[in-house]
């Protein structure tokens, strides 16, 4: 029972409200925070439980930084050379739109970051399928805002995910993971 | 000279989280410098 109305009077019982609780339609999968790290690994958080993946990122870089992130398997990060990216982006007060586009690398736009703060939210369909996986991002930040897409040419089931900061900048902030409900 | 590369390792089953510095082959794993990941018309 994903979905039950209520009349006028009737009692929410404990057991509709734990039904509710157990069928949200995003559900908390596990989080990670920063604190001048240059990125974070985390592994064990795509599992057959779920299909498609929210990830939801708030953080500073300690200068202006791009940040990728790298897909994981058994607690390696791919190193294939088997993902494309293609981004647009505008700075604030202009209309103008950049693109970017990368090609067979090992990584993938996350987003970029500065000392003023960013935000990321970043959905990944399939990862743990033997599948490509697909990502689509939205990243508005203190200089930018950028949208990217990312497809990974392999039918790798992932289990875990890397975001980090493409150069040496530390990140601080909190990444959360979440998980869409299939039923 | 570079700062190091102290990540985070996170287990979403276990919950455990272990901050260290990347080893040798894990930094030679990372993208190279060469691969530019945008090209921005300010500096990223």
């Amino acid at each position: 029972m994903a979905v039950k109305t209520f009349t006028t009077g009737e009692v929410l019982t404990a057991s509709d409200t734990n039904t509710y609780l157990a069928n949200s339609g995003l559900v908390y999968v596990t989080s990670a925070s920063l604190s001048g790290q240059t990125g974070v690994n985390i592994d064990n958080c795509f599992t057959s439980t779920f299909r498609n993946y929210l990830i939801v990122a708030d953080f500073t870089t300690s200068a202006s930084e791009t940040v990728i992130y790298q897909m994981r398997s058994g607690g390696t990060t791919n190193t294939g050379s088997n993902t494309d990216s293609l981004q647009t982006y505008m700075i604030w007060g202009s209309t103008t739109v950049y693109a970017n586009q990368l090609t067979n690398q090992n990584y993938a736009y996350f987003g970029y970051g500065n000392t003023n703060g960013a935000g990321v939210a970043l959905t990944l369909f399939g990862p743990q399928l033997a599948k490509y996986t697909y990502s689509a991002s939205e990243n508005p930040m203190a200089d930018y805002r950028s949208t990217s897409w990312s497809k990974h040419n392999v039918a790798t089931q992932y289990d875990g995910i890397r975001i980090a900061s493409y150069g040496t900048n530390t990140i601080t902030g909190r990444i959360l993971v979440y998980g869409y409900r299939i039923s | 000279m570079d700062n190091p590369r102290i990540e985070m390792f996170h287990n979403a089953e276990t919950g455990e989280t272990v901050t260290r510095e990347l080893t040798p082959e894990e930094i030679a794993a990372l993208p190279t410098p060469s691969e530019t990941p945008n090209d921005a018309p300010e500096p990223l």
